[in-house]
């Protein structure tokens, strides 16, 4: 027994129990130290100290550690073509480092998410120390995974190895990544014996022919695959699929001397049901009206041309139908599926689709169309869609669009509208258009301040103020990653 | 190099997160306005707009340093004071002539502080030093009883068995500690509270409770024989008996003249106090030093020596057998940053050192080394490691300390120099410098 295990056998249950008795040979570090043979209580406890003491001094808890994989023989392995980017300046990694301290609100996502984007843009890499903090967030925002990854180098990697299980979402992500890159070569078919539902949606995102059709049909039977198989089979307008959705819309579908009637499905057969069509209903939402509104969304616009006019003009035709709404949202996913320009410019400007659809759609539209609705959507202060088709008009903008922005912050100056316009301005307004924003907030605060006598209270922030504000810190984080922040 | 503080030195005087944060979105306003700073006399003021009517007067003295705003926050500094620091520390604050209300409040102070000394010169009549007598002969003989009466109950404890105490609770060791409180000997007070923490601190309790009760009866045998001990030891022992000397006697001592690096700091948080403890190291002598800090929780601490900058100054030295808990005198030469630390040595050498230190000390619980090795991520609930040539050294502390993801992607997996603070369960991680500078736990 070791001089510990002696000594606390005897603590444990008292000295008057179990008195302790010590051998030279215990402890060898402290021969000739540790008093021996029965030792008083006042003795147990000094030399329980002293080997304590002992164990201290010569780190007796040692274990052996096996070496790590370093990031340089990892870059070693994976072969010379990966490079690093230059690392973000101080200034700017300083940015960086105060968003990921912050509390994860709305507010630091989106200064993530600039900061991100400009890094990238401006081709630099983020310092290695930051990286984990970011993955960590990354882990917990889906939305800023892939611009993570973009700016973190092969930092990010080697982590998620030498990390086992922390951040597993860095390898899938990446392998994910190159398994689409390399589906053009590959047959579908063959993937599909794998039923890898991921590289399937992968795939949606590519063309299909028609020779693929065969293995989609087989995929239609398996529920993990139906849904993508179903979206693939549409953009074939002369597949067997679209001829069974077509001939289960017409049976819907009447076209008589009064215009357009429609007679919803009693009953959704299984075999429909195989073919993609959802049974259950999103809430608050009738059965057979969410039958009828896949129907249209799962038939390609070629085929309509016989069973009623042009969709298009259909549209107009269907203010008075009771299910225009179900119509036109099925038409609408019918657009995006088929990616139909014309459909879409039609579309854009009908309430009945969420927003997150008009988003699609204006994707769609060439941008002179797109800078069309948005001006007309901010007429009419619809400002979340606004958003939506802003979201997707490339820059630079046309005047007449910037103007209409700026109009929009200066008349909605109430709480109401913040979020949106002052969103909406902030994230995507060139910062060029600063200068007249400030003169315009000095001067509706100088005219406030003129009237009341008084500093205006913080929470009647208007929309301008959050546009300023969000636009500011574009302009600094673009300054400082692209090192043109000059000391003041 | 000019005082002007950097951005982290700001954010380590901040009482909490809350007020940093919101200081940060202060500064990016335009709320803050005529800001100025002269650097000759150390004060920064200047105005933020709040919600009344005029906005809040802000000072700071940078040599102290101290924060006056004219806000009703308890906070303190507060976030209008943190947003004028921010600001000033981003270059953004230039020089200028200090304005009146920042002039008055710096001669308000001066003449307090002037008073303070007047008084604390004043000779002692002869009333005061009998007084003085009693009391510390008083002192000392409830010294004496209270160490007597911990010394019987451990071996009270030792002869009838530590098994009980596992499900006793704190309560038997609070009232021991309670009864040392009483006797004017807070150090020994604090273990033995901490022992109730170890009895109850679940697996292998009866390990670390012996170890720790072991130390308690060496250092009350220690203190019972404190007439008779050599001098350097018997300071050591007063020391941790919880009876350290005053600042102005130690500042009377002689100084050790060096170039001191500042390795890293680290604040501590008990019921009452917050402790920082600042770890230097000097170039030339290769000494290492403490600097310790109290404050309440909440209030702020002295801003800290940051990190990487190192000053040529005098050291003064608290008694003790091991010369480590030192004072700088305030007001010596400004900081600049220094780019790697002298004198990383291996682990197994970093053991070295911490066995001369127990040799001195052997209740050190705390003590800085400065290594050469790789940190190691703990694999397979092994935990995290500092390792060179094959000895490792085990970390611990909280989660960003013991799993230092940050810094092991700072050093990309190769040795470089790695502050560490070793404690008998481990070492906590200080800071590394690596190729691309440094890097702070």
């Amino acid at each position: 027994m070791s001089a510990t295990d002696v000594l606390l056998a005897s603590a444990l249950v008292g000295t008057a129990r179990r008195p302790c008795v010590l051998a030279p040979d215990d402890e060898p570090l402290l021969a000739g130290v540790l008093p021996t043979g029965t030792l008083s209580p006042a003795d147990l406890l000094h030399a329980a100290g002293a080997v304590a003491l002992a164990g201290r001094a010569t780190n007796r808890d040692r274990r052996r550690v096996a070496p790590v994989t370093s990031l340089a023989e990892f870059r070693a392995h994976e072969g010379p073509e990966t490079t690093d980017l230059p690392e973000a300046s101080s200034v700017a990694t300083s940015r960086l480092a105060a968003l990921l301290a912050q509390p994860l609100n709305q507010d630091t996502l989106w200064g993530l998410g600039v900061w991100l984007d400009t890094c990238r843009q401006a081709g630099r890499q983020v310092p290695a120390h930051l990286v984990p903090g970011l993955l960590d967030v990354a882990a917990r925002n889906r939305a800023l995974r892939a611009p993570a990854l973009a700016v973190a180098g092969r930092v990010a990697p080697w982590l998620a190895q030498a990390a086992a299980g922390r951040w597993t979402w860095v390898t899938r992500d990446a392998v994910g990544e190159e398994r689409t890159a390399g589906l053009a070569a590959t047959a579908l078919a063959a993937l599909l014996e794998l039923v890898d539902l991921e590289i399937l949606e992968a795939r949606v995102d590519g063309g299909v022919t028609e020779a693929d059709e065969p293995a989609l049909e087989k995929a239609l039977r398996s529920a993990r695959t139906r849904k993508a198989a179903a979206t693939l089979l549409r953009r074939l307008p002369g597949s067997a699929y679209t001829a069974r959705m077509r001939v289960r819309l017409a049976a819907c579908l009447a076209v008589g001397p009064d215009g357009l009637t429609v007679t919803l499905p009693s009953e959704l057969p299984a075999d429909a049901v195989r073919d993609g069509l959802v049974r259950k209903a999103p809430a608050r939402r009738g059965e057979r009206a969410w039958w009828f509104e896949q129907l249209v969304g799962a038939v390609p616009m070629a085929a309509w041309s016989d069973l009623a006019p042009d969709p298009a003009v259909l549209l107009d035709a269907t203010s008075n139908l009771d299910v225009a709404a179900e119509l036109v949202r099925g038409l609408a996913v019918a657009a995006q599926d088929q990616e139909h320009a014309g459909l879409a410019r039609s579309l854009i400007g009908r309430g009945e689709i969420g927003i997150q659809g008009r988003e699609a759609l204006a994707a769609l539209l060439d941008p002179a169309d797109r800078a069309q609705a948005a001006l007309t959507l901010l007429v009419d202060d619809q400002m979340l869609v606004a958003a939506a088709v802003l979201r997707a008009l490339p820059h630079p903008w046309p005047r007449e669009v910037e103007e209409e922005v700026f109009a929009s912050l200066l008349r909605s100056p109430s709480r109401r509208w913040e979020t949106a316009v002052g969103d909406v301005a902030g994230t995507l307004l060139d910062p060029s258009w600063l200068p007249r924003l400030t003169a315009e907030a000095a001067r509706s605060a100088s005219a406030t301040k003129g009237r009341k006598g008084t500093v205006r209270p913080d929470h009647s922030r208007t929309a301008l103020d959050r546009a300023i504000e969000l636009i500011t810190i574009r302009r600094d984080t673009f300054a400082e990653l692209n090192d043109l922040k000059e000391s003041r | 190099m000019d005082g002007r503080w950097t951005s982290a030195q700001v954010a380590a005087v901040a009482p909490d997160a809350a007020s940093l944060a919101a200081a940060r979105k202060l500064g990016t306003g335009t709320k803050l306005t005529s800001a100025g700073w002269a650097s000759d006399e150390a004060l920064l003021w200047g105005y933020c707009a709040g919600s009344g009517k005029s906005g809040y007067q802000i000072c700071v003295d940078l040599a102290e340093p101290a924060y006056k705003c004219s806000c009703p926050s308890r906070k303190f500094p507060c976030k209008h004071t943190l947003a004028l620091l921010l600001s000033w520390a981003d270059e953004s604050v230039s020089a200028a002539e200090p304005v009146d209300f920042a002039r008055q409040w710096k001669a308000q102070r001066a003449g307090r502080a002037q008073a303070k000394v007047t008084r604390a010169s004043a000779p002692a009549t002869p009333q005061q030093q009998a007084a003085a007598e009693k009391r510390a002969a008083v002192r000392d003989e409830r010294m004496r009883a209270g160490v007597d009466e911990l010394a019987r109950w451990l071996d009270d404890r030792a002869t009838e068995g530590l098994a009980p105490l596992a499900s006793a609770g704190y309560a038997p060791f609070d009232q021991m500690a309670a009864r040392l409180v009483d006797a004017q000997v807070p150090g020994l007070a604090a273990r033995v509270r901490e022992c109730g923490a170890v009895a109850s601190s679940g697996s292998g309790w009866a390990d670390r409770l012996l170890v720790e009760m072991g130390l308690l009866r060496l250092l009350a045998t220690a203190a019972g024989q404190l007439d008779q001990l050599p001098e350097p030891f018997a300071a050591t022992v007063r020391a941790r008996l919880g009876r350290t000397p005053g600042t102005e006697e130690v500042l009377a001592t002689e100084p050790t003249r060096d170039t001191w690096q500042v390795l890293g700091s680290r604040d501590t948080t008990d019921s009452t106090l917050v402790a920082r403890a600042v770890w230097l190291r000097g170039r030339q002598t290769g000494q290492v030093a403490q600097l310790l800090a109290f404050s309440p929780p909440g209030q702020p601490l002295p801003a800290a020596s940051a990190t990487g900058t190192e000053v040529d100054a005098d050291l003064y030295w608290y008694p003790g057998a091991l010369e480590l808990r030192a004072v700088l005198r305030p007001g010596q030469a400004a900081a600049s940053s220094f780019a790697a630390p002298a004198g990383a040595v291996s682990v197994e050498s970093g053991i070295d050192q911490v066995a001369r230190a127990l040799g001195a000390d052997p209740w050190l619980d705390r003590y800085p080394l400065l290594l050469r090795g790789a940190l190691v991520p703990g694999r397979d609930g092994s935990p995290w490691c500092v390792m060179s040539e094959g000895e490792a050294l085990p970390l611990i502390g909280a989660a960003s300390q013991a799993e230092p993801w940050h810094l092991y992607a700072a050093t990309g997996g190769q040795e470089c120099d790695v502050a560490v603070e070793w404690t008998p369960r481990g070492v906590v991680p200080l800071s590394v410098w690596t190729l691309g500078g440094l890097v702070n736990a």
